[in-house]
């Protein structure tokens, strides 16, 4: 049974995810090749200057990545579910309709999460060439509350597919944003290592609160 | 039951998130100019004075501790040092003061200001453990960044920027010359002020294994390291260092018990700042030397303290005042009687985010009761009834208006079961859960 | 319904032992503050194949929204395999076949990767009964089932109902978007499948005619709520359209004896299920100057429509 809902979800995604994983290299590629330029038009001990000192972060490119990842992810698996009200297909399964939907949004954060992983190597590898180890660590630092933007997009754009009512996706829509918008309002680097485990468990709640709309869903209530 | 789960999360998510930004947006429609109050020690009065803006716009009063007003002009002149441009510009210098003649020669000489910041802590900012360790003798004008960087740990590393690879001779000859200065690694703590704008390179001051000070100076290529000496039990936290032209002092030195300190700069002998009630955490301090006087001047949001010495630092006078902005307005007591909490994520003494409850007190409890009313009668007509609107109404009880809104936008679901006992008494299967069927 | 025909079909109706495989009572289900029944009962035996039949508007796609378990109803009970509707267990919702009005499927899945999603969920799943329908298709095993007709779709929806090997199937629709050809097929299908008995079918169609031949039973459901089930048989023997004539006065109207009155067509038409003789009676007593005429024969659709009226 696992099987096959893992079955459904990889057909959903694997487009998708082709894509993604193409800019996710796109955007790290770009990333390479601007911090390389910068290393090319100005004196590297500048460059550190500014990164250690100033808090100028040379790699918020990708700032705003991995919340399109989840936005993206959860289009993929939720759309086609929603078209022509194809969710009583599923909701039809002889399977609990929670443990049906947690199976869905433990696939698409699985596969959020290795974008991640790969974000963050990458990121870390990126910095390491130019950077010492220091700076490659606070980089991946500073980059941990955007890639929990990614999950907390994921989940606000779940929510948003799965609501049959018009109104309550509006409300979704905004407790996504305002969530996010929690996310981007560092000045420098590593300004969120004290408060993202904080962050993190609040961004838990979303787990749960995928059931609501589900349930939503199948009772018109 | 998973889906009264799911509904108690965004309850409390929503709750969250409207504690956050609900105060956010509140202060973007009311948030006002806030001037801080501008307190000196006139050496003319020997008595303190202060200019502070009321209400919002321009509007600022020039007063002293007896609540005796001054035109601008004035008071400029009852702290003649701090506007001694001003003074040269209205023919007023030399001026004569306790006894004593002051060019402007002898006023720019004695002048300077030290600072401390809380957000400059270094618990209060993340800060990457590299510094570029300059020459201090660079034999011309300007000072300039290395090609490398120190990097302080179980020994001191030296990084070439361009090759982005450790420098083992540097690394060996400097942490050789620190352990040979008595030096333990790893380095615990390091404090310097990284920037080229500033008269003279005064290097780093090290926190060794054991909790001594060490000062490293780059001259001619070469380490130069001396060890600090420290009072008995002194804990060093900080050192702010403040390379300045008047070379008596070095910067600041503060202790992990809030004692704050001078740092000398030839003999790093370590002068005591008497300043009561002063808080480095939440409290900006800033000490103003002039030819006859030295003030220190410390104040958080609410509260401005200055306490005056003699030049031997000595204290003359004391002086504390609520600054006349801090002081609540009809729309922050309004507020805080409707909500009954506020939730920051961004704290003015520090670059780290933290989330900050601010409990808004007893006042709240106007708005906790308002909030129950339009509840109690939204659970009603969700149909619920006896003991089901508890829980929510306990909610609301708790979180006032953020948990109405909440509640709103996540009502539970409707009972219909009561309704139906209405039209028909028997004959009626029993039902399923139909409050809280789950799938 | 306090209707004497109502009541004489449920008498006639033996019960199957056992709990029936639908059974709803005093259902009461209403949008916002406008209700589309107060109080609605009737129930399928397990084993009979049932057709919904109602006109636009009477509710009958919220009855099959109740049925399927995609509404929770306002008031009374609504209980499938002896579980609320609403509130079905997995092990129930494995026994209940669904086809959703234009044959809802995994558009992006083919032919083979449904097979596969769907068998794992379903202990008696029987696969040879899919690719037996679904091989006729000749289509390869990848065509994705977003590129196919409406009409191939409705035969990998059907064998999938099949593979389930569902004790009470509800569909929905059948007949929407599928050409007379492909609508046979799938009758032929369902009722090959049928032939093997023990299953129970609650069908609604917009295609009447179909239902000749498939079920045992029909529902009527007639705006406000009102509804009458009988057996098929029953209503086909006992209902019966006659032409008429009003001498003067105004024409009949249903009065309880007369069930519909049809004044559009070139002859006059008056539907009832009473024998001509009581009729008769009636018409004399209650509407002298009706002169009856003949007896027409009917289609099952005329039937349907004399009784639940054109508009």
């Amino acid at each position: 049974m696992l099987r096959a809902m893992f079955l459904k979800e990889w057909l959903k995604l694997r487009w998708a995810l082709l894509g993604l994983l193409l800019v996710h290299v796109a955007m790290l590629a770009y990333l390479f090749l601007s911090v390389r330029h910068q290393f090319q038009v100005e004196h590297s001990e500048m460059i550190w200057y500014w990164s250690f000192e100033l808090r100028r972060l040379l790699y918020d490119q990708v700032m705003l990545l991995p919340a399109l990842t989840g936005a993206v992810t959860a289009v993929a698996q939720f759309g086609p579910e929603m078209v022509g009200g194809r969710f009583r297909l599923s909701l039809h399964l002889p399977v609990r309709g929670d443990l049906l939907v947690w199976s869905w949004v433990a696939v698409g954060a699985g596969v959020g999460a290795v974008l991640a992983v790969l974000d963050a190597a990458g990121l870390y590898g990126i910095i390491a060439l130019f950077f010492p180890r220091e700076a490659a660590a606070s980089a991946v630092l500073t980059a941990l509350p955007w890639l929990l933007g990614g999950w907390v997009a994921y989940f606000g754009t779940t929510l948003v597919l799965l609501e049959p009512a018009m109104r309550q996706r509006v409300v979704y829509l905004m407790l996504g944003l305002a969530f996010l918008g929690l996310l981007y309002l560092q000045r420098g680097y590593q300004e969120y290592d004290r408060i993202l485990p904080a962050l993190a468990a609040l961004s838990l709640l979303f787990v749960p609160a995928v059931i609501l709309p589900a349930h939503r869903y199948r009772h018109r209530s | 039951m998973t889906a009264r789960i799911a509904r108690w999360s965004l309850l409390l998510l929503t709750v969250f998130l409207l504690a956050v930004w609900l105060p956010r947006a509140k202060d973007l429609l009311f948030e006002y100019r806030f001037g801080k109050t501008d307190l000196f020690y006139s050496p003319v009065l020997e008595r303190f004075v202060y200019k502070e803006l009321l209400g919002e716009g321009h509007q600022f009063v020039y007063r002293d501790q007896d609540g005796q007003d001054y035109g601008r002009e004035a008071f400029e002149a009852l702290i003649p040092f701090i506007y001694y441009k001003n003074m040269e510009l209205w023919g007023k210098l030399p001026l004569e003061l306790a006894g004593q003649r002051f060019d402007k020669a002898a006023i720019q000489g004695e002048r300077l200001v030290l600072q401390l910041d809380p957000d400059e802590l270094p618990d209060h900012r993340p800060r990457i453990q590299l510094f570029p360790l300059l020459e201090a003798n660079p034999g011309r004008a300007r000072l300039r960044f290395p090609e490398d960087i120190m990097r302080p740990g179980e020994r001191l590393g030296f990084i070439g920027s361009d090759a982005n690879r450790l420098d083992p001779e540097l690394t060996r000859s400097f942490s050789e010359a620190m352990t040979e200065a008595g030096f333990r690694f790893p380095v615990r703590t390091t404090f310097g002020r990284v920037s080229i704008l500033k008269p003279f390179d005064a290097g780093y001051f090290l926190v060794d294994d054991d909790g001594r000070l060490f000062h490293l100076k780059r001259v001619d290529s070469e380490p130069v390291v001396t060890p600090v000496p420290l009072p008995e039990g002194l804990v060093v936290r900080h050192v702010k260092v403040t390379e300045n032209k008047r070379g008596e002092f070095l910067g600041l030195l503060l202790a992990r018990d809030g004692r704050l300190f001078l740092l000398g700069q030839e003999d790093y002998a370590l002068t005591p700042l008497p300043l009561p009630d002063y808080d480095p955490d939440r409290m900006a301090l800033k000490i103003l030397f002039n030819p006859l006087n030295r003030t220190a001047i410390y104040s958080d949001r609410t509260d401005v303290f200055a306490v005056a010495m003699d030049r031997d630092f000595r204290p003359i006078d004391r002086y504390q005042r609520e600054m006349a902005m801090a002081r609540p307005r009809l729309v922050d007591r309004t507020w805080d009687a409707l909500l009954p909490f506020s939730l920051t994520l961004q704290d003015p003494n520090s670059r780290y985010l933290a989330l900050d409850l601010r409990l808004h007190g007893p006042s709240a409890l106007v708005g906790l009761l308002l909030a129950l009313l339009p509840a109690y009668w939204l659970l009603r007509r969700r149909g619920l009834h006896g003991l089901a609107p508890i829980p929510s109404l306990l909610f609301v009880a708790v979180t006032g208006f953020y948990g109405l809104i909440a509640l709103l936008l996540f009502p539970p679901e409707r009972n219909l079961q009561p309704q139906r006992a209405t039209h028909r008494t028997a004959g009626a299967p029993p039902l399923g859960s139909v409050v809280d069927g789950g799938h | 319904m306090d209707r004497a025909v109502t009541l004489e079909a449920a008498r006639v109706r033996p019960e199957a032992d056992g709990t029936p495989a639908i059974e709803v009572r005093h259902l009461a289900h209403r949008y916002g503050s406008r209700s589309i029944y107060s109080d609605l009962s009737f129930s399928v035996p397990e084993g009979r194949v049932v057709a919904l039949l109602g006109k636009n508007g009477v509710g009958k796609t919220t009855l099959i929204r109740l049925l399927m378990g995609y509404l929770r109803p306002v008031g009374g009970a609504c209980r499938v395999l002896g579980e609320p509707s609403h509130n079905l267990s997995p092990a129930t919702r494995a026994r209940i076949g669904l086809l959703f009005e234009g044959h809802l499927a995994y558009d992006f899945m083919s032919i083979a990767e449904i097979e596969r999603f769907y068998r794992p969920f379903y202990p008696r799943w029987r696969r040879e009964l899919y690719y037996d329908l679904v091989d006729r298709l000749q289509l390869p095993y990848d065509h994705k089932i977003g590129n196919m007709s409406c009409g191939q779709r409705s035969q990998v929806v059907l064998g999938l109902i099949f593979a389930q090997d569902p004790d009470l199937m509800i569909l929905d629709d059948y007949s929407m978007g599928l050409d007379a050809g492909y609508r046979r097929l799938f009758l032929d299908y369902l009722k090959r499948y049928l032939d093997q008995g023990d299953k129970t079918v609650f069908v609604t169609s917009h295609v009447v005619q179909d239902m000749e031949s498939l079920v045992d039973d029909v529902i009527f459901l007639q705006r406000g709520g009102a509804l009458m089930q009988m057996p098929l048989a029953e209503f086909r023997a006992r209902f019966r359209s006659f032409g008429f004539r009003s001498e003067g006065g105004e024409p009949p109207r249903p009065d309880g004896v007369i069930e519909g009155v049809d004044l559009h067509g070139r002859e006059h038409l008056l539907y009832s299920f009473a024998t001509p003789e009581r009729l008769a009676e009636h018409l004399a007593r209650a509407w002298p100057g009706v002169r009856l005429g003949e007896e027409r024969p009917m289609t099952l659709e005329d039937a349907f429509i004399g009784l639940t009226g054109k508009y």
